[in-house]
């Protein structure tokens, strides 16, 4: 493997007296497509939270893109590459479908000073992001849905919104929270092949969470097992897949029955 | 979007109007409701203004009157004080010093702005409720105590300046700059941190500057609609930037629609005249009813349209008037 995007080492996250994260480590290498998998409250969202700064651990070191993100903003590390989406979707409901994905372009946007003076350069900025807006949103099918409100959409569009808005940021490292949940089988296939061609179109890496494992399987070069925060598997699928102890995690006697209220 | 050309328009006609009437009323009303039009035009500011932090931004502020005090007592000091050769000389130097001291009203309040928010605006949720409502008192009780600037008594013999043509003309500047923050990347990107602040950090907007940024724009304002205040009347005291008037303001931009610049407005000619209008009623009863119509108000208001009168929507933009 090249030298990691993404490295997470020894990384433990606690809340009060659970570890979310426990001891954590694990690396991604450039364009590689991963899958993290693990049953409800293993940690995987957290792990998501730790590595956008959302969620401070209290020991380990994160480094993506050959930089430490510790002491980095959420909108530093997104304006570094890596970029999120929310396993309970996050859109901002009362704007437009358009403006969500203007929103995500912030950084790239006309200055203040500009804007406001109507300056010809300000005009054109605005029009180059509304442009590109437009395009990712027919990238992913939701060209004709520009003007509606977020909040309005059925829920698989709102999910296929919050990849847009994802793109929009110029991810390096795109990290997908359970992006499949809640489709429809047609939905599903759907997605498998958009990620498939928006990845090698993009140049991106992805680190997928995702239950559906037909998705998983299908999409991801290597998985990695999270139960109780702890690694407890990684490897191609099919080896990962008959591995004992992740049958154990998933199937296991007296397992938690779901998770307790997914965080974030 | 059917263009910002729309509603700028919209907003130039809306207080281009309002100066005309008002530039009109100055010189053909009696008096007593020619000040009465400027009090509508300083606390449509002070609604403006506010709007844009808790409406816009998404925060909430519950000191919005010691800002205001804060420009009040800056332009009255400098009136009274360093500038008040340039009042004494009238015409072209007054309206000089005019500028001046609104200008400083605006820095000073603004700085103070600056200073509250950017401790309470790093931290997510309702820091900035409690730590401005702590403002305001800590203002409103510095200022009962400073003999310089009257403690007590109030600050007596600010140089009358301003009129008509200053107050709704500085109320036109700010009602413009919100109507085109709404078509810039900023204001956008303002509104999404209202939406869901986790996500938009996540998407590389930086929250903390933005809402740091409106909360200095809207002190500024609320001290420039001090000073205004302050020239207009001639005498200012503490009890006229107590927690009463901060919640005035809120009550104001509630009722219009958190969020709408139009809705503020209204909402503020509406407060402004209604307890001018039940006058006789206070003289008949000799109890002040106003505090008891705000709260009867807000809870109507509650009841039957939660949105505020316009909702998020604009007089010349309907979207979003159903309310959140
Ligand atoms: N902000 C939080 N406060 C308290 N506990 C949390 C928080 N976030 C996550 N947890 C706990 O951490 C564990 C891992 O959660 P999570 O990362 O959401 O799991 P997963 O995404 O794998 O289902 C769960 O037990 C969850 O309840
Ligand atoms: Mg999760």
């Amino acid at each position: 493997m090249d030298a990691p995007i993404l490295s997470v080492e020894e990384v433990t996250l606690r809340f009060g007296g659970l570890a979310a994260l426990d001891d954590l480590s694990l690396t991604m290498g450039p364009g590689e497509l991963a899958g993290v998998i693990g049953p409800n409250g293993a940690g995987k969202t957290s792990l998501f939270n730790v590595l956008t700064g959302v969620a401070r651990p209290q020991r380990g070191r994160v480094r993506a893109l050959d930089r430490p993100l510790e002491g980095l903003r959420p909108f530093e590390i997104a304006a570094l590459g890596v970029v999120r989406t929310f396993q309970n979707i996050r859109l901002f409901k009362d704007l437009s479908v358009l403006d969500n994905v203007r929103a995500a372009l912030h950084r790239g946007a006309p200055s203040l000073a500009a804007s406001l003076a109507a300056r010809p350069s300000a005009a054109r900025g605005e029009k180059g992001m509304r442009d590109r807006a437009l395009e990712l949103l027919e990238r992913l099918d939701l060209g004709a849905r520009a003007q509606e409100r977020a909040g309005s959409l059925p829920y698989g569009e709102q999910k296929r919104l919050e990849i847009a808005r994802a793109l929009a940021c110029g991810p390096k490292v795109l990290l997908l929270d359970e992006p499949a949940a809640g489709m429809n089988p047609s939905e599903s296939a759907w997605l498998r092949a958009k990620l498939r061609s928006l990845r090698s179109e993009f140049g991106l890496s992805v680190l997928l969470i995702e239950h559906d494992m037909g998705m998983v399987m299908e999409l991801c070069e290597r998985l990695i097992v999270l139960d109780h925060g702890r690694k407890i598997a990684e490897g191609a699928p099919e080896e990962v897949r008959r591995d004992p102890r992740v049958l154990e995690a998933y199937l296991g006697p007296r397992r938690r029955a779901g998770g307790p209220g997914e965080a974030r | 979007m059917n263009g910002p050309g729309r509603s700028n328009l919209a907003a130039v006609a809306l207080v281009g109007g309002c100066a005309a009437l008002a530039w009109g009323a100055g010189l053909a009303l009696p008096p007593y409701a020619a000040s009465l039009l400027l009090l509508i035009g300083v606390n449509a500011l002070l609604a403006a203004s506010l709007n844009l932090v808790n409406g816009v931004a998404g925060q909430f502020c519950l000191g919005h009157a010691g800002f205001m005090a804060v420009g009040a007592y800056t332009a009255a000091w400098l009136g009274a004080g360093p500038l008040a050769g340039l009042f004494a000389a009238g015409g072209l130097p007054l309206q000089a010093g005019m500028a001046c001291t609104a200008g400083a009203a605006a820095l000073s309040a603004g700085a103070a702005g600056w200073l509250v928010g950017l401790p309470s605006l790093r931290l997510k949720g309702d820091y900035l409720a409690i730590v401005t409502l702590g403002f305001g008192e800590i203002i409103r009780v510095a200022l009962l105590n400073s003999d310089a600037l009257g403690g007590a008594r109030g600050f007596i013999g600010i140089p009358l300046a301003g009129g008509p043509a200053w107050t709704f003309g500085l109320l036109a500047a700010f009602c413009l700059f919100c109507v085109r923050l709404g078509g810039t990347a900023q204001g956008r990107a303002l509104l999404a941190v209202r939406e869901d602040e986790i996500a938009a950090e996540s998407l590389g907007i930086p929250a903390t500057r933005l809402k740091v940024g409106a909360f200095t724009a809207s002190a500024a304002a609320a001290g420039v609609a001090g000073a205004l205040f302050a020239h207009q009347e001639g005498f200012i005291s503490p009890d006229s930037f107590g927690f009463m008037k901060s919640m005035e303001i809120v009550v104001m931009v509630v009722l219009g629609g958190m969020g709408s610049l139009s809705g503020s407005l209204l909402a503020a000619a509406l407060l402004t005249l209604l307890p001018e209008a039940l006058r006789p009623l206070k003289q008949l009863t000799g109890v002040d009813l106003r505090m008891v119509l705000y709260s009867l108000a807000l809870i109507l208001l509650m009841l039957f349209r939660p949105g505020g009168l316009m909702g998020r929507g604009e007089l010349w933009d309907p979207r979003g008037r159903r309310g959140p």
